[in-house]
C-alpha cells in the first residue's frame, strides 16, 4: 500500500497538472491563479475546517493561505506538487490562526475543554455540506444521525493534540501519501508513521469515550 | 506481548508495515483476544468513518474574494511604482525639496560674500552719515543728510542757498542758537553734539573724491525731480526734498564703497604708504590687514597724515580761510574753517585734485550776510 503510494507520488510529481498554471501565476497571471483556486479551494477549506472546527475561520484561513501562495509562488520550484506545497501553506496558516485565537480567547480546541455546543461554527460548516453528500434518498432521521455522528467525530478530532490532528487529517481524511506528508510537515517518514499511529489510537479512544459504539 | 502492545501495533499491522514475525504474533493474539480484535475493528471502522466524512463546501464568494484580494495586491505592488513617480507622492515633494535646497544654498552663498570680502581686506561699516541720520531721527528733529554729489553740483546748491535764507548749520550746539551774524561753527564739534539743522537746499553736503558717472547721472535725475517738486511746494516744505536727498545719498553709497575699494586697490598696488583701512567715514571702507603692517610703516603713515593736515591748513590759508581749527574726534582729525563763499568752489577743486584718500570734506551752511561758508575736513587718524 505504501509502496504503491510512493510510486503514485513519483508519477504525480512528474506529471503535475498544475505546473503550467503555476508558471503563468509566476508571471503574474491572476486568471491562472483563479483556476488553481477553483481546483483546490475545497480541499484546502476542508483541511482548515478539520483543523479549526469553525467554518468561518476556515474560510478566512483559506483566503490568507491563497494570498500567501500567490505572493510566494515565484519561490515554488516544482520540487513537489503544487497541491503539496499549497497544503503546507494552509497547514501553517491554520496553525498560526489557532495560536492567535488561543492568545485572544480560548474558544477552540483545548484538551479537557468542551469543544463547543452544537450552535458553534462547526455546525455552520456542516450546514454548507455538499448537496450531493446528503442524498435525497436518505431519510431525514438518517441524515440527522449522520450529522450528529460527524459532529461528534469533529469534536474528537479537535480534542487531539495539534501534531496528531494535522497528521491524521492529512493522511486519513485527505488521503495524502507519506511522502507528501513528509514534505508538508518537514519531519522524517518514521516520525510521520509513529505519530500517525498514535493519533489513530488516541482518536479511537476518544470516539469510544464520547460517542460509544460508532459504525 | 500484552494487549496494550498489540493495540499499539495495530495501526501498523493494518498498513502491513510490520515484519512477518510480528504480524504472526498479532494474528495469533487477535484470534484468542476478543478485546484486541474489537480494537482492530474499531480502527477499521474509524478509518472508514474518517474517509467518508462529509466535506464542507466552500462558499461561492470565496474564490471571488481571494481573486479580488490577489488583484488588489497586484495593483498595490504596481501602484507602488506608480506612486513613486506620481506628482503627489514623488514629483511635488522632490520639487519642493530641490527648491528648499537651492534657497538654502543661495542664502549661504549670499551670506558667504561677506567673509570673502573680509578675506580680501575689504570691510564694510555703516557710513557715518547714516549713523548721524539715525541719531537725528532718534531725536525726532529734521535732519539733512549730505547727499553724494559732485563738487560742481554742490556748488550749484551752495549758490542757491546763498540766495535763500540761511539755515542753521548742522554743526550748531544744543545750546540756544547763536545770532545769525555769528558763525554757526563751533570749536568743539563732536558727533554726539551735532544737532540736526533746519532744512535748506544744499546746506550740508558730503563731498566725495570720486563718483562714478552713474552716480552723477542719478544725482542729476534726483535733482531735477527735486526742482520739479520744489516748484510746487517751494522751499517752505523742505522735508520732502531733504528726504529725496537722503535717498540719493543712500543709493549712492554702493558707488562710494566701490570707489573706495578701487582707490584702495590702486594704493596697495602702487605701494602707497596709506593704511589699507583709510576710507572716509562716510564710506566706511577699510582694511583689516592693516594690523599686519610693520611699525615702521605706521610711523610713516602718521608722518604722512601730519603732513597732509599741514598741507590742507596751508591750502585753507591760501583761500583766505578764517578760524582754522583742528580737533580730534575718535579716529578722525577734524579741520574746520570758514571760507569766503566765492573761494569754496576753487578750494574744493583744489582739494579734490590732491587725490587724498581717507579725507572727507563737508561744506556747512552758507552765511549769506557775511558771505562765508564753513568747511569741515575729516582726516582719518588711525588706519
Amino acid at each position: 500500500m505504501e509502496r504503491s503510494g510512493l510510486a503514485e507520488n513519483k508519477i504525480a510529481t512528474v506529471e503535475d497538472n498544475d505546473l503550467k498554471w503555476v508558471l503563468l501565476c509566476q508571471k503574474g497571471d491572476v486568471e491562472a491563479f483563479g483556476i488553481l483556486v477553483e481546483r483546490y479551494q475545497k480541499k484546502m477549506l476542508n483541511v482548515a475546517y478539520r483543523m479549526t472546527g469553525d467554518y468561518e475561520e476556515s474560510c478566512e484561513v483559506v483566503q490568507d493561505a491563497f494570498l500567501a501562495a500567490f505572493r510566494t509562488i515565484k519561490k515554488f520550484r516544482g520540487e513537489a506538487r503544487f497541491s503539496t506545497w499549497l497544503y503546507g501553506i494552509v497547514i501553517n496558516s491554520t496553525k498560526n490562526r489557532l495560536k492567535q485565537l488561543k492568545r485572544d480567547k480560548s474558544r477552540f480546541w483545548h484538551a479537557g475543554d468542551n469543544p463547543g455546543d452544537p450552535g458553534d461554527g462547526a455546525i455552520d460548516g456542516f450546514d454548507c455540506l455538499a448537496a450531493s453528500g446528503s442524498g435525497q434518498q436518505e431519510s431525514l432521521l438518517e441524515h440527522l444521525e449522520k450529522k450528529e455522528l460527524e459532529a461528534g467525530v469533529q469534536k474528537c478530532i479537535g480534542l487531539l493534540e495539534s501534531d496528531h490532528r494535522e497528521i491524521l487529517i492529512l493522511r486519513d481524511i485527505q488521503g495524502l501519501s507519506y511522502d507528501e506528508i513528509v514534505t508538508i510537515l518537514k519531519i522524517p517518514p518514521g516520525t510521520v508513521r509513529s505519530r500517525l499511529f498514535r493519533a489513530r489510537i488516541a482518536l479511537k479512544d476518544l470516539l469510544l469515550a464520547r460517542i460509544g459504539e460508532f459504525s | 506481548m500484552t494487549c496494550r502492545d498489540i493495540e499499539q501495533n495495530l495501526p501498523a499491522y493494518l498498513e502491513d508495515l510490520l515484519p512477518e514475525e510480528e504480524k504472526d504474533l498479532i494474528r495469533e493474539h487477535l484470534a484468542s483476544c476478543r478485546k484486541c480484535g474489537k480494537a482492530l475493528e474499531d480502527l477499521q471502522r474509524m478509518e472508514l468513518l474518517l474517509q467518508n466524512l462529509e466535506e464542507v463546501t466552500p462558499p461561492p464568494w470565496l474564490k471571488q474574494k481571494i481573486l479580488a484580494q490577489v488583484k488588489e495586491g497586484v495593483h498595490a505592488e504596481k501602484g507602488f511604482f506608480k506612486k513613486l513617480f506620481n506628482p503627489v507622492y514623488f514629483k511635488i515633494p522632490l520639487q519642493t525639496v530641490a527648491l528648499l535646497v537651492i534657497t538654502v544654498l543661495a542664502f549661504y552663498l549670499y551670506r558667504g560674500e561677506g567673509p570673502e570680502l573680509k578675506k580680501e581686506g575689504v570691510d564694510i561699516v555703516p557710513p557715518a552719515a547714516i549713523l548721524q541720520q539715525q541719531q537725528s531721527s532718534e531725536k525726532r528733529e529734521p535732519f539733512r543728510m549730505a547727499p553724494a554729489q559732485s563738487a560742481s553740483t554742490q556748488m550749484e546748491s551752495l549758490e542757491k542757498s546763498d540766495k535763500s535764507v540761511a539755515a542753521p548749520s548742522r554743526y550748531t550746539r544744543r545750546e540756544p542758537a547763536p545770532p545769525p551774524q555769528k558763525s554757526p561753527l563751533r570749536e568743539e564739534i563732536r558727533p554726539e553734539s551735532v544737532q540736526p539743522a533746519q532744512p535748506a537746499d544744499g546746506a550740508v553736503v558730503a563731498l566725495k573724491k570720486e563718483f562714478p558717472p552713474e552716480a552723477e547721472e542719478w544725482e542729476k535725475r534726483e535733482k531735477r525731480k527735486e526742482k520739479r517738486l520744489a516748484g510746487d511746494q517751494d522751499s517752505a516744505k523742505p522735508g520732502l526734498q531733504e528726504h529725496k536727498i537722503d535717498e540719493a545719498q543712500l543709493k549712492a553709497q554702493p558707488h562710494e564703497f566701490s570707489v573706495a575699494s578701487r582707490s584702495m586697490e590702486r594704493d596697495v598696488e602702487g605701494g602707497a604708504t596709506f593704511p589699507l583701512r583709510q576710507s572716509a567715514p562716510s564710506t566706511g571702507i577699510g582694511n583689516r590687514d592693516s594690523k599686519a603692517e610693520s611699525a615702521a610703516t605706521e610711523t610713516a603713515q602718521v608722518r604722512d597724515r601730519h603732513k597732509k593736515v599741514e598741507e590742507i591748513r596751508i591750502l585753507l590759508r591760501q583761500y583766505d580761510a578764517q578760524k582754522i581749527e583742528s580737533s580730534v574726534s575718535g579716529e578722525k582729525e577734524i579741520l574746520t574753517a570758514i571760507l569766503p563763499s566765492r573761494q569754496v568752489k576753487t578750494f574744493l577743486q583744489k582739494l579734490e585734485a590732491r587725490d587724498d584718500t581717507g579725507t572727507s570734506v563737508s561744506v556747512g551752511t552758507a552765511d549769506a550776510k557775511q558771505g562765508t561758508v564753513e568747511i569741515r575736513i575729516e582726516i582719518l587718524r588711525k588706519p
